[in-house]
């Protein structure tokens, strides 16, 4: 044969980009696979109950060091490689590092400025893992999309756990952002203007109600990224890419909560 | 627990004459009663210095009063009183899992037979600075009721109380306890016999409690929950420095918690049922529907203590006014961080009899229970019921088989006393399905 056997290598002269994705990943996921390609290394999942999905992709120019000759696939257990990288600190270089005749990844830390070298080996997983229908996803045409720092979608997601399990969403041509929850305590509400907002494209009004349990999981990932692109559209899935501070970006889709009428029927019967 | 506020002095006005509690029989008579026509003397009275001898079932009592200075006590039957159970039989008095289909008041004659001989200690036995000011006195009965907890069969047990309080304790987690008075001395009259795995886990001292409980025991050892139950509350399992006395209430809880989480961790990788089931079941009044459906493990439980039964009572009889009061804790796929403070110790006894299920069929699956408790549940009995029912509706009943959600929500709702509706407006799960769209709708 004269292909060479899969093989990569990627180093990050930072371990805390990495750490806090994994770490995000791994609150969703137990198992998934590193995709590796020629240009760019992807990881996506997609929470058991398929409704929200993670794809991190960070091209080839972002990395210190990166080696890929050909289409790679690895499955593996994210529960473990969060423990792992757990043990570096922030200012430890990564190398990950995969030969298909070994089957096993290998993730070294070295400390800036020294030489010491901690090696560790982690074994590869056989997943079976079902193809994400990212692309339907993508092509979701968005009326509103706006831009806003990372924090303000955290502040909004700590407020509104306050009352409920539910962060409300809603886009104003013209006008802005409005967070809201309702609870049975009270409620909140937070405006953001246009001034509020790096860049925005409002079109009339959508709105939508998304699930604070499987928001909270971005929380992690917040301090390791700096813009915020969210999409909208009135009961369709929300969609979120962030831009990762060293380079990359994070897709984030989030099926809607969509309250069926006949639910709501309040009429109490005769017990 | 949230309940509808009532009136007070309620039983004071009635003293259980007029039912102004709406019962069919006053709970604070039954007990009574049930002593009365058991015993030689009158509930609620004391007797001076009482010699003990009798085969302990083993039972093991810890308070959970005056936390961490607790009662504790062995259990052991007052040969005066008639049990009406072959000597032989005696491991049945705490043993419920055995107890399934019994009447209540075979439950409580049970109970009452068992006194309890107290004695006060810190919990924290293994603490360096507790252990050395443990007087002598105390750190023998210690060590007996230790070795009286590891028993597998009843145990000839002496003691001596000097004053036996005749009451019942009745207690929504643990089963109900008989009369007590406080000991100076037991003593164990023959050979313990101990399980293997009980003999294995207590004598390891690097074992942690959890593995020592769900590998050791319940796997491999398949020792009874109400062993496992005694040995974990005596202190005597996990790492050395770590060992203390739990309170009975705490331990029964902690270890359907333990098992059922173990449990879970191998249903996660079990591939989803196919079909739409549901199990029923009903015992002393407590009526139990159980949907298990497709998906990733979830469990969603809610309970009603209709109008006028044990913990949901109305002062004037007049129920119209009351509406069903149901409690929902649930966990998704991810699991709880905190306890299910809505239902307590019930949700963790009926996941463990889930999951056992589950286990069994090599499948996982999102669970939704119904309990509805009615008013024949007089006195409460400790969530022993709840496993033994759920239990019996997964092992024993066939189930109804559909392939729909909705269906299956209608037939669910069929044969309760409180409305599909109000069910469905407060299970958290079922909200969660009908409203929360997933991917799948958008590709």
């Amino acid at each position: 044969m004269n292909e060479k056997t899969m093989t990569f290598k990627l180093k990050l002269e930072n371990s805390r980009i990495l750490k806090g994705i994994v770490e995000t990943l791994a609150s969703i996921i137990d198992e998934t696979e590193f995709q590796v390609t020629p240009k760019e290394f992807t990881i996506s999942a997609m929470d058991p109950s398929r409704i929200c999905l993670l794809k991190l992709s960070i091209k080839k120019e972002d990395f210190d060091e990166y080696e890929c000759s050909k289409d790679t696939k690895v499955g593996l257990n994210l529960d473990d490689l969060d423990k792992i990288l757990k043990r570096s600190s922030s200012n430890d270089s990564v190398l990950i590092e995969f030969n298909e005749t070994d089957n096993k990844l290998k993730i070294k830390m070295k400390r800036e400025g020294t030489a010491r070298m901690r090696t560790f080996s982690l074994a590869l997983l056989d997943i079976d893992i079902e193809e994400i229908p990212m692309e339907n996803l993508l092509n979701i045409d968005y009326p509103s999309e706006f831009v806003i720092e990372p924090d303000f979608l955290v502040e909004a997601i700590k407020d509104a756990e306050i009352y409920s399990e539910i962060l409300n969403i809603k886009a104003v041509e013209d006008q802005g952002l409005i967070f809201s929850s309702i609870g049975q305590i009270g409620e909140m509400e937070y405006d953001l203007n246009k001034d509020d907002l790096i860049e925005s494209n409002l079109n009339d009004t959508h709105s939508g109600a998304y699930s604070l349990t499987f928001l909270k999981a971005i929380l992690k990932i917040a301090s390791i990224t700096q813009k915020l692109k969210i999409s909208l559209r009135t009961d369709h899935p929300l969609k979120m890419i962030f831009n990762i501070l060293e380079g990359g970006e994070l897709s984030y889709f989030l099926a809607p909560r969509v309250e069926e009428a006949d639910f709501e029927d309040d009429d109490m019967d005769e017990f | 627990m949230v309940r509808p506020p009532t009136e007070k002095n309620i039983c004071l006005r009635c003293k259980g004459s007029r039912l102004l509690c709406g019962k069919k029989t006053c709970p604070i008579l039954l007990k009574q009663s049930v002593l009365k026509s058991m015993l030689p003397y009158e509930f609620g009275k004391t007797m001076r210095d009482v010699e003990i001898f009798g085969s302990s079932p083993p039972g093991f009592f810890v308070g959970r009063f005056n936390y961490p200075n607790v009662n504790i006590g062995p259990l052991v039957p007052f040969q005066e009183f008639n049990t009406g159970i072959a000597i032989d039989d005696y491991h049945v008095f705490d043993s419920p899992e055995l107890w399934f289909g019994k009447q209540l008041i075979d439950v409580v004659r049970y109970r009452s037979c068992l006194v309890r001989s107290n004695f006060k200690i810190n919990v924290k036995i293994s603490h360096q600075k507790t252990k050395n000011t443990l007087s002598l006195k105390v750190s023998k009965l210690l060590e007996t009721s230790q070795e009286l907890s590891m028993a597998a069969r009843p145990v000839d047990t002496e003691t001596k109380l000097e004053k036996m309080n005749l009451g019942m304790m009745l207690d929504n987690h643990a089963l109900p306890v008989g009369p007590s008075g406080k000991t100076e001395k037991i003593r164990i009259t023959e050979n313990v016999k101990v399980h293997p795995k009980v003999e294995y886990c207590v004598g390891d001292t690097e074992l942690k409690a959890s593995d020592a409980i769900s590998e050791y025991l319940y796997f491999k050892g398949h020792v009874p929950q109400s062993t496992i139950e005694r040995v974990f509350s005596a202190g005597l399992l996990g790492e050395k420095s770590h060992r203390k006395i739990v309170p009975t209430r705490w331990t029964i809880t902690a270890i359907d918690d333990l098992i059922s989480k173990r449990l879970i961790k191998e249903i996660k990788k079990y591939p989803e049922i196919n079909d739409y089931r549901i199990f029923e079941s009903t015992y002393l009044d407590n009526h139990f529907k159980l949907l298990l459906f497709p998906g990733k493990f979830a469990f969603d439980m809610n309970e009603v203590w209709a109008p006028n039964t044990l913990w949901n009572t109305s002062l004037t009889g007049d129920n119209r006014n009351l509406t069903p009061q149901i409690m929902n804790d649930f966990e998704f796929y991810s699991g709880r961080k905190n306890y299910a403070s809505n239902i307590t110790g019930a949700y963790y006894a009926a996941r463990k009899s889930v999951c056992e299920y589950l286990y069994k069929i090599g499948r996982q699956a999102r669970v939704i229970i119904f309990r509805e408790v009615s008013g024949g549940y007089l006195v409460p009995l400790g969530v022993w019921v709840i496993r033994e029912t759920v239990k019996n509706a997964m092992e024993t009943s066939t189930p109804l088989i559909l392939d729909d959600f909705d269906d299956s929500l209608e037939k669910m709702g069929e044969g309760l006393m409180v409305n599909l509706k109000q069910w469905k407006k407060k299970s958290r799960m079922i909200e969660f399905i009908k409203n929360q769209r997933t991917l799948d709708d958008f590709v």
